[in-house]
């Protein structure tokens, strides 16, 4: 297919530089018709730099571009869109408190509006609504309140406004730039997602960044690693498997313990650190389970199955728990103020939304990583130690090998992998008798994903007992000791997860639809 | 319209900033010295003292504003804490000033529960008490002024450590140092930054954002109470609206210092260079006899420009 036609988009030698630093540099990218092209590279490669390149926002330092056949050279994004490309963004873009279609249509109303003035608000939810369907979106009302909507279903309304915004401008081979659009979003969803893309690709190129290898082997047809901001490789086709591309991005080959198995603790009398009894509240019903010290408890299950709310109920944080109590140590956490009281008593809570629950952009590095923990970076006249500080970030930054200038860099110029690398570190700078995570390594590169399942098992051989709700299967499988799976609000299924008998994934999926 | 992102810095901007305001502050200076006044002990003298005064308030602001929160009400506590110390001085001589400040003090601190509690917006809470403050004011002081001739009162702001430093200046440098140390190496400093930036965060931090925000309130009407204090001690009298300028030098000083109006970024290190640039600015155009009219125009054209020059509009993407 490539070698017939000519590419409908291609940047040559493109380089982008932040305060005098490259970030991108030499990169020669082609994208041809009906294709759907993978970026690969691991956190802070200067993937989604790219994309934004690709999209206007950020102008090229050096390089130039062309879109179908002629110069281009993007002012903007709305520029950008106009030409026929549009963007699903990473850290999501939406405005909270608009309704769904407005945000579909944001900054297009002109287009809806009559010679009077008046704007089609009709037109608009038709459109949008139309597009939700195609989507397998059609419980998403156009008219609600975006802000209503869960993490995932926000992502899939950026997708689906991606697509919005290349038909109303009657592009008729739209440009379509994903940027990590999984990670947000549940086994369902991501299989509702591909065959969309599929379907769609009869009149449209798509741009994939993600950081789960086996989607980029089911969905491109030719992917270009980066690696520290060059263009390392590119595969095409057969080439493309999961370990080549590992091997590319990595610089050497996968080994089969990516999960570290052997380490998995075998737990035969071991005291329970924490239990839980018959939470229930919002999409939760009578849920009890026990984790041992040293123990990693996998908790799946599709995206709104209310395995996010019973980590929330466990950690005491909003949704509150209509009822049911967590026993910490022998003791019974209050009801009321439940947050407070279970991290004073050690349990750390990883959450979902990085953007808004887990960094403060417009602090260091270094002071993100403390927030967690600034006693112990106190000195003894009660005041913070910068040096501790920096030190305890220091060591966090080359543990997780987090990519940024320094301890003093503020987070908001991280890549996004590097923020959740942040905010891991947090509770791992902390004592913790029991951690919680929710998707810990969303967005995280595969080198880093496996540093993190190390951090894991060193913290399981600790004694430290760790709930890990994902929604990655292998993860789930690879990590647990035992797993449970939900199901509407349910407890519906649990086996044990020992190293030499792990469920497959389609055991687990059997209970989950 | 991409990722909600506010005018922030990190140590370098700081210095890129200072330097910027620094600038300014000397071409003040040169423009100052066409007047000959200017340079005179005297006047100099009366820059220190009421650059503390509004240093002194500006600083309570600071935490508030990075907190994303606003206190409207500064420059009526300031205006009944100083009448209130004319009113007890003559009775309690030196023991009315901790008296009026914990009256401050606690002004703020209901402004903070109220806010918190009730849930209703800061904006509101304080453009609410700030009315009734003033109504208190009137309440207090029958309408009149009210001279303050305690000699220990006026010592603590007329005075002068060996005859050179005012003790106004000392006891602001030292409020000064204390923030500074407490906005950057306290858990109430942090968290009041993490709150601008969202309160999910501070929230699972395990901290009791509540708790964080009234007291930013609370010491927001302990310093402004004892700025009101301190500028009667200097002029020597009480007026029934002596404070109320103060309320929007506050936040210009904050913002000229480069935090962002919309919390979660920001400093209060910078905020003294915004309080002396203010003040030095408008004294200057006093000596110069320039009139009422053209001084409010140039100084608000000036600050609009301070602040251009200030903050990182271009990678702001999110202006309110
Ligand atoms: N606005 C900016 N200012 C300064 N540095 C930036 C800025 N944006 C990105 N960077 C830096 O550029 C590098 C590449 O960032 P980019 O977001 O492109 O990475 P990425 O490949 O998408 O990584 P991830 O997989 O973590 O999303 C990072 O080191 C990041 O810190
Ligand atoms: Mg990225």
């Amino acid at each position: 297919m490539n070698g017939v036609s000519a590419p409908i988009y291609s940047m040559r030698n493109a380089s982008k530089r932040f305060n005098g630093i490259a970030v991108v540099e030499g990169i020669d990218l082609d994208v041809f018709p009906n294709e759907i092209v993978g970026i690969a590279g691991e956190n802070g490669a200067g993937k989604s730099t790219t994309l934004k390149m690709i999209a206007g926002i950020h102008a090229p330092n050096a390089g130039s571009m062309r879109l179908f056949g002629k110069s281009f050279r993007p002012l903007s994004y709305t520029h950008a869109v106009e030409a026929g490309i549009s963007m699903v963004f990473q850290e999501q873009a939406l405005i909270s408190s608009l309704a769904v279609y407005e945000n579909i249509f944001l900054s297009l109303e002109p287009y809806f509006t009559s010679w009077l003035g008046i704007v089609d608000r009709g037109a608009m939810i038709a459109v949008s609504e139309r597009h939700l369907k195609n989507l397998g979106l059609g419980y998403i009302d156009p008219r609600r309140r975006t802000g209503d909507y869960a993490f995932h279903d926000r992502q899939m309304i950026e997708i689906a406004k991606a697509f919005a915004l290349a038909e109303h401008f009657h592009i008729d081979h739209p440009i379509i730039l994903l940027d990590e659009p999984t990670a947000a979003i549940g086994e369902r969803e991501i299989k509702i997602l591909f065959e969309s893309i599929r379907r769609y690709r009869r009149r449209a190129s798509f741009v994939l960044i993600t950081h789960r290898l086996a989607e980029y082997v089911e969905l491109c047809d030719r992917i270009y690693v980066f690696k520290d901001g060059r263009n390392v490789g590119e595969f095409a086709g057969e080439e493309i498997s999961e370990q080549s591309l590992h091997r590319a991005m990595v610089g050497r080959i996968r080994d089969d313990e990516y999960f570290m198995e052997k380490r998995q603790l075998s737990l035969g009398g071991a005291p329970i650190a924490i239990s839980a009894h018959g939470l229930s509240g919002q999409n939760v019903k009578n849920v009890s389970f026990e984790i041992r010290k040293g123990e990693i408890l996998g908790l799946g299950g599709l995206v709104g199955c209310g395995k996010e709310a019973v980590a929330r109920a466990v950690v005491g944080f909003e949704p509150f728990p209509l009822n049911g109590t967590v026993e910490l140590g022998g003791e019974v956490l209050p009801l009321r103020g439940r947050g407070k009281a279970a991290i004073k008593r050690g349990v750390g809570f990883v959450p979902k939304e990085r953007k808004s629950e887990g960094i403060v952009p417009y602090m260091s590095v270094q002071a993100n990583m403390s927030l967690a923990s600034l006693p112990l970076v106190s000195s003894l006249s009660g005041f913070l130690s910068r040096s501790r500080e920096r030190r305890l970030a220091e060591k966090y930054i080359n543990r997780l090998r987090v990519r940024c200038k320094g301890p003093a860099q503020l987070c908001q110029f991280l890549s996004g992998g590097n923020q959740q690398k942040v905010v891991i570190a947090k509770w791992l700078a902390r004592k913790t008798q029991v951690l919680v995570l929710d998707n810990p390594t969303r967005g995280v590169d595969v080198g880093a994903k496996q540093e993190i399942y190390s951090v894991l098992r060193d913290l399981a051989e600790e004694g430290v007992a760790i709930l890990l709700v994902t929604d990655d299967l292998p993860e789930l499988i690879g990590m647990s000791n035992r797993i449970l799976v939900m199901r509407e609000g349910e407890l519906q299924f649990e086996c044990s997860a020992p190293a030499d008998n792990k469920p497959t994934e389609q055991e687990l999926v059997q209970h989950m639809v | 319209m991409l990722q909600a992102s506010r005018a922030g810095c990190n140590d370098g901007e700081l210095r890129r900033r200072a330097v910027t305001i620094f600038v300014f502050m000397i071409a003040t200076v040169a423009f100052g010295f066409v007047a000959p006044s200017f340079g005179t002990l005297a006047n100099i003298r009366a820059i220190e003292l009421s650059s503390s005064v509004l240093l002194i308030a500006s600083i309570g602001a600071t935490f508030v504003i990075l907190m994303g929160s606003i206190d409207l009400s500064i420059g009526a506590v300031a205006s009944f804490c100083g009448m209130l110390v004319a009113r007890l001085s003559p009775d309690l001589g030196l023991w009315s000033v901790p008296i009026a400040c914990v009256v401050g003090l606690a002004f703020g601190a209901i402004n903070g529960l109220v806010y918190v509690y009730l849930r209703i917006p800061s904006i509101l809470v304080t453009l609410g008490s700030a009315t009734t403050i003033s109504g208190a004011v009137l309440f207090i002081s029958d309408g009149r002024s009210l001279s303050v001739s305690d000699p220990a009162v006026i010592d603590m702001a007329q005075g002068a450590l060996a005859n050179v430093v005012p003790n106004a200046v000392l006891i602001s440098a030292v409020i000064y140092g204390a923030a500074v140390l407490v906005g950057d190496r306290t858990r109430f400093g942090r968290m009041t930054l993490a709150i601008g930036s969202d309160e999910q965060i501070a929230a699972l931090m395990g901290v009791r954002v509540n708790a964080i925000k009234v007291q930013a309130f609370a010491l927001s009407g302990l310093l402004s109470g004892f700025a009101g204090v301190l500028l009667a001690a200097r002029l020597g009298s009480a007026t029934v609206t002596m404070g109320s300028y103060m309320t929007l030098d506050t936040i210009t000083a904050v913002v000229v210092g480069g935090t962002a109006i919309t919390g979660g970024s920001g400093n209060v290190r910078l905020t003294i260079i915004g309080g002396l640039f203010i003040t030095t600015f408008s004294d200057v155009m006093n000596i110069l006899a320039l009139p009422p009219y053209l001084q409010a125009i140039i100084q608000g054209t000036v600050i609009l420009v301070a602040v251009l020059l200030n903050t990182r509009r271009a990678s702001a993407e999110d202006v309110k």
